[in-house]
């Protein structure tokens, strides 16, 4: 029993040493251990490849699995661990890549790698190899290695994400930036910090900024260069325009390309797989592919585009046919072109003229397309145009592509045509006003210039005929030439037919007829008023005669212009309103409008006149007041009418205004506040006719001012400067009023009393009294003794006369003036005495006796009869007493003829009683007596020296 | 009168047809003002306004993104290469102008490397403008040389080892654009210098500037080489 346990025990202990034995051998020989490996390092790309090789494979081929450890800054640190699965082949050497995030430069690695056989046909071979020892990796950098901060210049895509490591050994303190940004490193090591940038945005070409340094003393820096990501071509298409070379084209988008050559601009190479072709493209949106005439037209293009970091493609695949751009058309021209046709040719470069072309073509004249045709056509083109209008341009466009696929037109060809004249289509549009003046018609025409499309061609005259209806011989002729759009005819008051055409270099236009009629111009039609709006005036009539052609509506467009630009519009006979608009029209002007009806024989008459505004505006001007009739409680305003053409809008009354002291305001006034803060009383004169206000219930001695101003239904014009009116005094001014007419009563009867009293003086007591003609002594005689006759002076013989010497000296004056009872209390004998000595100026004599007294002129104005000196003198004693003589003299101032020297002196009498033998005193006035010595008293008269003198000349 | 105009024009024809370099110069002679005063007011002018930093350095910076406190400090320490002010104004108007010229041709191989390896040619249209104004002056220089040497003036050799530390040395693109930064601010700086020894030229071209201590030094030392004439000019607009 103690045997066969111990032979167990025994037998298990060599079982488990060979088997451990085996595990030994097995180990120490196993072909499958990884062999060799190779690690090279990329610091571009950060990268380690791996290289080793598995050695005496049992079978061509295995399924392995090998276990990858790396580790960074030592050993025991493991930042990665994976397998690498792959079927190994005999003597293979094997590759695998490792990417480090960090830059291999920051920190040494370590890699070690152990292989599994895991290959289900072989499950007897399952087996593990140990690992392998640990092998250091260190980046190379540069001898003089003052670098601190890695990865150096590298190039990535915008939007990835960046790890930096930094080394501050030898720089404590160091700080690092990117840009202008200060990073904050997170230890890796004791002198070893990272940082990784996310999501790197392009900044420039020229690359982003990392640097470091140590209290802003830079130490060290790289420069990341960040490439905009790649993208496709767009776009991308191929056509041919001569069937020799392929044009292709695309977008290229963002050009990638960097600064310090660090990467150029994305390149493009064009692939074809039919014919197995590549090109490599010089520009960046543009290449050309040679046809080659001996292969198939098909293709089928890849355009790649590549940079350092990206490839992107695009392909396309087309017949040549399909494709084809053509070059716009050559050699346009025209032939046989007339008023209305014209041909048109052209030529297309096309390589290969078998291909069927369609081609577009367009007519235009200066606004539109006026004709659109699609022609096919194999080499040279040919169209005729027709239907076209005469002696216009037009624009002739063509453009090509192939009739099998339209892939694209070509551009455009184009010509200019232009067609030849012909005589104008339609007769012109005439209108005419007449004036009558003195027997005659002043007509003046106005036509409207023909449309280019009516014209056909340049008007050169206008040719005017005006045919007297009623004289058929007589005729007008007038050519005017273009542009003018009008003419003045004077033509007798007959009617006249004025016919008027226009006329090119090919004939004249239809004629255009008007008649003139006798009454033409003399048509008294009331004004009535309208209202316009802004959009025009609504004109309407009601038709006067009932066989009419049509209407006609004038208007003057600029009415306060010299020309006031004259516009007329046709309608219809059934017509009766239109509306009138133009954009010539302004607010606050007055328009006038003549609605004429045309007779079948195209005679106008006035039917309706219309005035108007398209928007009445408030008055301008206020009117010119003049004051009248001022009294002490009233005076009167007045003022005249506008101007009709000036106004803004139809006055519809006026407004005074009128201030004053008073607080109250009259009851047909209502009281309104001005500018100036004051108040007037505002009357309203709503009759635009009244142009007269009387201003009453004023107080007197007051100070009253007042303004006049217009209005229209748009408002009030400007209130006027306020003139000033004082009321007068009332006192005074009756005074004014009732004594000056009572003086001027008075002296009326004065002037009337003066009057009756030479009247009544001549009837009752005449200077010369008569004594036949004296009503007193009628009265006398009558009354008391009708046996009373008068004394007959010539019965008195004077029986002296006496002479008074006046002194020199003393002036014989003439008062002038008649002397009153008083100064002659008493009838005087005049005495005619001569002078001895006399050197008076005037000298007058006077005579007086109780009936006659009164001066017969004034100093140096008299005209005396001399009398002789030697004359006898008269006797007078029986008229004048001796007593009174002196006492009259002196008073009187009467001389004696003697004393005037003849020449010097003159007499101003005439005898009172002619001549007993003339018997008749007016006898006198012709034949002055010569003085009769010693003759009979004659009465004497004294006339005034106008009338005498005259009369004593004769 | 009609030999007179001829005469250039053929000099102008052979010089650009057979490209040889006394044909150059003898066009660029032709070209040259005899006023001492015009040129030196033309070097005075160009000197000017090439020390302007925004005519070039600003539009640098601003381009390769370095306008940050720490890279702009770093770029205004200007390159050392550059002879300072006071070396200038020691040397003699005659190697002065040397100098200036051979430090202009160092400045002019720098920035077209720059250019041909940092930028695109849209990038910085300053660097053409530079390279324009650089080509003007040293036309200047040669002409105000000439206008010296047949003066009383003796050529003499220019300050030595301008040309060597301007030679492009950055292989890291970051080194390459700070030191592009520290190469134009010294070339602003340099022509800065330049107009400040060209303020205290006289008005006369006679006037013998008065040696300084290092000038005695090195003049031995001058004496011994070869002494140099200032390089041919680079027509304008190539």
């Amino acid at each position: 029993m103690a045997f066969s346990v111990v032979f167990q025990t025994a037998l298990m202990l060599a079982l488990l040493s060979w088997r451990t034995c085996q595990s030994e051998v097995l180990a120490e020989y196993s072909p499958l251990t990884p062999e060799g490996l190779n690690i090279s390092v990329s610091s571009a790309l950060q990268h380690l490849h791996f290289q080793w090789t598995v050695h005496k494979l049992p079978y061509q081929e295995l399924q392995m699995v090998f276990p990858i450890e790396i580790s960074r800054v030592e050993t025991s640190k493991v930042i990665w661990m994976g397998n690498y699965s792959t079927t190994v082949k005999q003597d293979q050497v094997l590759h695998w890549s490792w990417e480090s995030e960090l830059p291999l430069e920051c920190a040494p690695h370590f890699v070690r790698i152990k292989s599994i056989v895991n290959d289900a046909r072989f499950p007897e071979l399952s087996f593990t190899s140990n690992w392998s020892s640990w092998k250091e990796v260190r980046a190379p950098t540069p001898e003089q290695n003052h670098w601190l901060i890695f990865p150096r210049n590298k190039l990535v895509e915008e939007g990835s994400n960046v790890t930096f490591c930094y080394n501050s050994a030898r720089n404590p303190g160091l700080s690092c930036y990117v840009e202008s940004a200060l990073i904050d490193g997170e230890q890796l090591d004791s002198n070893l910090f990272t940082f990784t940038l996310t999501n790197i945005p392009f900044i420039r070409t020229q690359g982003t900024n990392i640097y470091c340094g140590v209290n802003h003393t830079l130490k060290d820096g790289v420069v990341l260069f960040v490439s905009k990501v790649l993208e496709e071509p767009k776009n991308f298409s191929c056509e041919t325009q001569d069937f020799k070379t392929l044009n292709c084209t695309w977008d290229p988008g963002v050009d990638t390309g960097l600064g310090y050559n660090r990467q150029p601009s994305q390149q493009y190479t064009l692939f074809d797989s039919v014919s197995g072709k590549k090109k490599f493209c010089v520009h960046n949106n543009w290449c050309n592919w040679e046809i080659s005439q001996d292969l198939p037209a098909t293709f089928n293009f890849t355009l790649t585009a590549e940079n350092y970091l990206r490839k992107r493609t695009v392909s396309t695949a087309f017949a040549l046919t399909d494709r084809v751009h053509l070059k716009a058309p050559e050699s346009v021209y025209f032939k046989n072109v007339s008023a209305t046709n014209a041909t048109v040719t052209w030529k297309v470069p096309v390589f290969r003229n078998y291909v069927t072309l369609l081609c577009q073509i367009e007519l235009h004249d200066k606004e539109n397309v006026r004709q659109e045709h699609n022609v096919s056509i194999k080499g040279n083109g040919e169209f005729l145009f027709s239907e076209l209008q005469p002696d216009t341009e037009y624009v002739v466009r063509i453009r090509c592509a192939s009739a099998r696929h339209v892939w694209k037109w070509s551009k455009w060809a184009a010509a200019t045509l232009v067609t030849a004249e012909a005589a104008p289509s339609k007769a012109l549009d005439v209108w005419r006003i007449v004036k009558s003046n003195e027997g005659l018609h002043n007509v003046t025409l106005f036509w409207k210039p023909l449309s280019k499309f009516h014209a056909n061609g340049k008007i050169l005259f206008y040719n005017i005929v005006a045919k007297n209806l009623d004289k058929k011989s007589e005729l007008k002729l007038l050519c005017i030439p273009a542009p003018t759009n009008g003419t003045e005819l004077t033509l007798d008051q007959g009617s006249y037919q004025i016919q008027v055409t226009a006329n090119n270099s090919v004939g004249p236009s239809p004629t255009s007829e008007i008649v003139i009629s006798e009454n033409s111009g003399n048509e008294e039609v009331e004004e009535e008023k309208i209202n316009g709006t802004k959009d025009g005036f609504l004109v309407s009539w009601n038709p006067r005669y009932g066989d009419r052609a049509g209407h006609v509506v004038d208007w003057c467009e600029h009415p306060q212009n010299l020309h006031c630009d004259l516009q007329w519009k046709y309608l219809g006979s059934n017509t009766t309103s239109t509306v009138i608009s133009s954009d010539a029209f302004r607010p606050g002007i007055r328009y006038n409008f003549g609605i004429y009806e045309l007779s079948t024989d195209k005679t106008a008459y006035l039917v309706e006149k219309k005035t108007g505004y398209t928007q009445e505006l408030a008055p301008l001007d206020s009117p010119q007041v003049a004051v009248a009739n001022l009294t002490p409680h009233s005076f009167t305003l007045s003022w005249k009418d506008y101007d009709t053409e000036s106004q803004r809008g139809f006055i519809q009354g006026y407004y005074v205004c009128l201030k004053s002291n008073s607080t109250e305001c009259h009851p047909d006034s209502v009281k309104e506040g001005l500018p100036d803060k004051s108040t007037c009383c505002k009357h309203d004169i709503s009759n635009p006719k009244q142009k007269t206000f009387l201003v009453k219930n004023l107080q007197p001695e007051s100070f009253y001012e007042f303004s006049v101003s217009s209005y229209t239904s748009a408002g009030e014009g400007p209130n006027g400067t306020f003139t000033k009116v004082t009321t007068p005094d009332g006192r005074s001014y009756m005074l004014m009023h009732i004594i000056l007419p009572m003086m001027l009563c008075v002296l009326l009867i004065a002037v009337v009393c003066y009057w009756k009293s030479q009247w009544v003086k001549e009837k009752c007591y005449p200077d010369i009294p008569d004594p036949y003609k004296s009503s007193i002594l009628s009265l006398v005689k009558s009354k008391e003794n009708p046996h009373l006759t008068v004394m007959n002076v010539k019965d008195c013989i004077p029986d002296a006369i006496e002479v008074i010497n006046k002194s020199e000296g003393t002036k014989v004056q003439f008062t002038g003036k008649p002397l009153t009872e008083s100064e002659s209390p008493r009838p005087a004998n005049l005495y005619l005495l001569p002078a001895e000595d006399f050197s008076g100026l005037a000298p007058c004599i006077s005579f007086e006796n109780f009936t006659y007294n009164e001066s017969a002129c004034d100093s140096g104005s008299c005209a005396h009869i001399p009398v002789p000196t030697t004359a006898p003198p008269c006797q007078l004693g029986m008229l004048a007493s001796p007593d009174n003589s002196l006492t009259s003299l002196e008073n009187t101032h009467t001389h004696s003829q003697g004393e005037i020297p003849a020449g010097e002196m003159n007499m101003n009498y005439v005898s009172q009683l002619a001549s007993p033998m003339l018997g008749d005193k007016d006898s006198l006035l012709i034949n002055p007596p010569e003085p009769v010595l010693c003759s009979e008293y004659k009465m004497q008269m004294a006339v005034p020296s106008h009338l005498a003198s005259p009369v004593l000349s004769e | 009168m009609r030999a007179r105009h001829r005469r250039p024009l053929l000099s102008l024809a052979l010089g650009l047809l057979l490209l040889s370099p006394a044909a150059e110069a003898a066009v660029a002679m032709r070209r040259c003002s005899s006023s001492y005063t015009q040129l030196l007011g033309q070097l005075r002018s160009l000197a000017h306004l090439m020390k302007d930093t925004s005519c070039l350095l600003e539009p640098y910076i601003r381009l390769q993104g370095l306008d940050t406190p720490v890279l702009r400090g770093f770029c205004t320490e200007c390159s050392g290469a550059f002879p300072s002010e006071d070396a200038l104004a020691a040397l003699s108007r005659l190697a002065f102008l040397q100098t200036v010229s051979a430090t202009l041709d160092g400045v002019l191989q720098r920035l077209a490397v720059l250019q041909q390896k940092c930028l695109k040619a849209k990038d910085l249209p300053e660097f053409h403008v530079a390279r324009k104004n650089i080509q003007g002056v040293r036309n200047n220089i040669y002409c105000m040389s000439e206008l010296l040497t047949n003066g009383s003036e003796t050529p003499e050799a220019p300050l030595p080892g301008t040309e060597a530390p301007l030679r492009p040395s950055a292989q890291d693109t970051f080194q390459a654009k700070v030191e592009g930064c520290q190469l134009l601010c010294g070339y602003h700086r340099f022509m800065g210098s330049v107009e400040q020894v060209f303020e205290k030229w006289g008005d006369s071209p006679s006037r013998n500037r008065r040696h300084s201590p290092r000038r005695a030094l090195h003049k031995g030392a001058r004496r011994a080489r070869p002494s140099r004439r200032v390089k041919k000019p680079v027509p304008r607009g190539q």
